[in-house]
């Protein structure tokens, strides 16, 4: 383990997060190293100074104005959260925004309905010629006696 | 008052339920700590009840979306946390006089002679905190947590939102920018 790592182990040492074995290893290397020695104590006196540990005394004077400052508050549950949804919505969604945007969906509707509808014209192959000789009862036809031949659409063929 | 930690879930449900006066017992069982990490960052009693009252009232605010998929303290912690970060961020916008100006307002010596008189202790806070100050305020924060909150590396993912890998980057990386700042104190005080 190269000595960054090892200085690591010794920070997280000092922050009570290692197991018992890496501990060990900690220490030792505590024990062995000057520089380590001397990062910790320094940082030891640094955090000492900068951080304190503040403990306010428990008050019931803190706990009344929480509780006054929540009663101007929408409830917490179901019912205030679907309050404040329906007010989010209420302001996202004004009414003459609301009437652009159905205008808008009525107009695509409106212009996607109106187009014709397109069918393709797919020429018949020889088994669709004789099937649709077989249901006009007729002998087969061909292109010479005007009948269906090969190519020719069912739109051309019944036109 | 040490009501076990599983009391948090029915005062929840009560609250939810429309009994909002139940709230109260959830802030008398974790206003030491929300107030003391105020405190530790704002280092002023008044605006710290102020910030850590805010603290309530967001999570009061935010309780529907509590799933019990943590310990309530720690919820909490993050809401804390949430709410002192946007403190810090908007203290620092405020800040314009940096360590180096303080330093040069009162001379090259006037450290050691503050140092070695009465009022010791507040010159020594104010450069504390012009120190602390400088820092970018998540490592204040997580600083602030470990070190003074005594919170572990899990209970510090749990509050930041991030993983122990990141906390552990960031605690270190903290602690270096940390001991920078006060190395630089230190040389331009000649102390």
């Amino acid at each position: 383990m190269n000595h960054d790592k090892m200085k690591e182990l010794v920070f997280a040492m000092h922050d009570g997060e290692l197991f018992p074995a890496d501990r060990s290893v900690a220490e030792s290397h505590l024990a062995s190293c000057a520089e380590c020695r001397a990062a910790l104590a320094e940082w030891r006196k640094t955090a000492a100074a900068m951080f304190p540990a503040e403990k306010p005394v428990a008050s019931e004077a803190f706990v009344s104005a929480v509780m006054r400052r929540i009663e101007t508050e929408p409830a917490a549950g179901f019912w205030g959260r679907l309050g404040g949804f329906m007010e989010t919505l209420r302001t996202a969604f004004s009414l003459p925004r609301l009437a652009l945007a159905g205008a808008a969906v009525l107009a695509v509707t409106v212009f996607f309905l109106s187009r014709p509808m397109k069918t393709a014209s797919v020429p018949m192959t020889e088994a669709e010629v004789e099937f649709v000789s077989d249901l006009m009862e007729g002998p087969l036809q061909t292109a010479e006696n005007g009948g269906a031949a090969l190519g020719t659409t069912i739109e051309e063929y019944f036109l | 008052m040490n009501e076990p930690e599983n009391n948090d879930e029915q005062i929840i449900r009560a609250v939810l339920n429309g009994r909002r006066e139940e709230f109260a017992h959830l802030v008398r069982r974790h206003q030491e700590k929300v107030r003391s990490l105020c405190l530790s960052l704002m280092r002023n009693a008044t605006e710290a009840d102020d910030a850590a009252q805010e603290v309530f009232v967001k999570a009061f605010q935010a309780l529907g979306r509590f799933q019990g998929r943590s310990r309530f303290s720690t919820w909490l912690y993050r809401v804390a946390y949430r709410h002192c970060l946007d403190l810090l961020r908007s203290r620092g916008r405020r800040r314009t006089d940096s360590l180096e100006v303080l330093l040069e307002e009162r001379g090259e010596g006037a450290m050691p002679v503050a140092a070695s008189s009465g009022g010791a202790a507040l010159e020594n806070r104010e450069v504390l905190e012009k120190i602390l100050s400088s820092l970018p305020p998540e490592y204040r924060l997580i600083l602030t947590l470990r070190e003074a909150q005594g919170l572990s590396y899990e209970e510090l993912a749990a509050a930041t939102g991030t993983t122990l890998d990141s906390v552990k980057a960031r605690l270190r990386r903290a602690r270096q920018a940390l001991e920078e700042k006060a190395r630089h104190f230190r040389a331009l005080s000649g102390v």
